[in-house]
């Protein structure tokens, strides 16, 4: 699997067979007639600078990647029928472009390149999987490896190669603004990992001994104002996690609208509590508003929980308003407040362009009640408490307009953040460049 | 060497294929467009103006913005999509301009 030509000739297969079968079938909504392949190229460029003389692992407090990746995903149609079947198949690769000892590897804290056992980064690794599916009615059933979009399950893409499960999942359409879904997934793949069948891991507490995480839920839309989302989720033998949301925007005139939002998570000990036991909840609401090219949003966030608001490693499983670039301002009893500004420049004759900017700060992080597993002690011995940090981030995108170059996108993400005892203080930048290609 | 042949491997690839790359897509976005299209009809119908011609954007072009009256909303993902601004030039008259934008619907991503 580690091999990149296997893995683009698995991609020029794709393509090959790709056309050739559309030549010979000319049929709605067919297996051939649905399907699409997708090539993204993408190229990460990404950096932390850990400030006070911190160390990031690496010793000299500098963690630095530079990785190219390509995206190879394709997705069949279903088959005509009154139960269509399809397949889902991606095959991926990342290539190392400019890392190395003491800046990253397995001392590193930016991930983006797996490393072999000497803790040096690989110079390639690749990703390959796929999944069956099947449709009936407005149901669909995919079993094989999937990428789950949910406020419990939410498959990462923040590096070189997105995070996906291996289980299967089921969404069910069928009612007019309603749209459920759920899944049973054994294992997953973090976004470095070439095995699509590593165990689960969360970001507080590592390696987690769970057989399975299963979840169900669903999102409604009230109206073309409202939006409501439940949802629950099992990791089996760590935690049951409740979540309840809604998204809201009210426009005032042509030009003007209110936006907001309330995000909800409990979280309980389960089974064989391999995360210890607790009983927290964390919420977040925002409000704001979006003058034509201008948004401002303010932002609030409380953990009234003993412990971390803890999700899988990697994964954005955290649709909590305060969670930003570096910061998830998630500790026990935290509380925080944010301020965000969007510009879009199109008004001003520049398309494609944009930019945001925030800050967020959050104090009274206190671990006195933590249990084992999320306990973070001071040099004293002692539990940390009274702790507080906060985070700015500015962000560019350019999309290219026309020309052979067209939808080639560019991001520029910097973030700093400074901490008490309990978290980093760090400078970071990332750049990723874009290039989607629809093939079919 | 293998960094190497992958890299011109893909490069051939991706240049045979750009020359379909325009054929189908944006099928999920289509309607959202659509949709943003007809609002506008209505809203030209309204105020007894002449619907606004959708123009592609295109490098050099100058474009006369003297009041936006409506962006179609980009908060449906988190990749590059279709996106259209429709405004009133300096004569009153009623515009809509598509273009291309990066979707402003991305998780935290941290």
């Amino acid at each position: 699997m580690n091999n990149p030509l296997f893995c683009l000739s698995l991609i020029a297969l794709s393509i090959g067979t790709g056309q050739a079968a559309i030549a010979a079938e000319e049929k709605a909504e067919g297996f051939v007639e649905g399907s699409s392949l997708t090539i993204l190229n993408r190229n990460l460029y990404f950096n932390r600078d850990f400030r006070k003389g911190q160390s990031s692992g690496t010793g000299n407090g500098y963690s630095e990647e530079w990785a190219h990746g390509i995206i190879g995903q394709f997705e069949s149609g279903f088959t005509e029928g009154t139960v269509g079947f399809g397949i889902d198949a991606f095959a991926m690769l990342g290539l190392k472009l400019d890392s190395g000892d003491g800046r990253s590897g397995a001392g590193g804290s930016v991930d983006v390149m797996p490393y072999n056992s000497a803790g040096q980064p690989e110079d390639d690794y690749s990703k390959v999987g796929g999944a069956v599916k099947a449709r009936f009615m407005d149901t669909v059933i995919k079993a094989g490896d999937v990428f789950p979009v949910s406020p419990v399950v939410q498959y990462g893409d923040s590096r070189l190669l997105p995070e996906s499960f291996r289980g299967i999942t089921v969404a069910n359409n069928s009612i007019d603004g309603l749209a459920l879904q759920g899944g049973r997934l054994h294992s997953m793949s973090e976004p470095n990992s070439s095995s699509m069948r590593d165990g689960f891991a969360t970001f507080y507490a590592g390696s987690v001994d769970a057989p399975w995480i299963a979840y169900f839920g669903g999102d409604y839309s009230v109206n073309d104002n409202v939006g409501i989302s439940l949802y629950t989720s099992r990791l089996k033998d760590a935690w049951n996690q409740y979540y309840a949301g809604t998204t809201l925007s009210y426009p005032l005139s042509d030009d003007v609208a209110l936006i907001g939002g309330l995000n909800y998570y409990k979280a309980v000990d389960e089974g064989k509590q391999h995360l210890g036991s607790f009983d927290n909840n964390i919420w977040s609401g925002k409000a704001g508003v979006q003058f034509g090219a201008h948004t401002v949003m303010v932002g609030i966030q409380r953990n009234n929980g003993d412990d971390d608001f803890d999700y899988l490693r990697q994964s954005d499983s955290i649709y909590l308003d305060n969670s930003i670039q570096y910061s998830d301002f998630n500790s026990p009893k935290e509380k925080s407040w944010q301020v965000r500004y969007d510009l879009d420049m199109e008004p001003f004759g520049v398309p494609g362009l944009s930019f945001m900017t925030r800050y967020a700060q959050g104090w009274d992080a206190d671990y006195t009640n933590a249990n084992e597993v999320y306990m973070r002690r001071g040099d004293d011995g002692n539990p940390l408490t009274d702790q507080k940090r906060w985070e700015r981030d500015i962000e560019a995108k350019y999309v290219v307009q026309a020309g052979s170059l067209k939808d080639m996108s560019f991001r520029i993400r910097q973030a700093t953040t400074r901490a008490t005892d309990f978290e980093s203080d760090l400078d970071e930048v990332r750049l990723i460049v874009e290039y989607p290609l629809e093939v079919l | 060497m293998n960094i190497l042949k992958a890299v011109l491997a893909v490069s051939i690839l991706s240049a045979s294929s750009l020359v379909m790359a325009e054929g189908g897509g944006d099928r999920v976005y289509g309607r959202m467009i659509q949709d943003n299209e007809r609002a506008m009809q209505e809203y030209a119908a309204a105020r007894g103006k002449t619907p606004p011609e959708v123009t592609h954007y295109r490098y050099g072009m100058k474009l006369d913005i003297a009041k936006v009256v409506h962006t179609s909303p980009t908060g449906s993902g988190c990749e590059v999509m279709p996106a259209q601004m429709t405004y009133e030039d300096s004569s009153g008259d009623l515009q809509t301009i598509e273009y291309r934008a990066m979707g402003t619907a991305c998780r935290n991503q941290n």
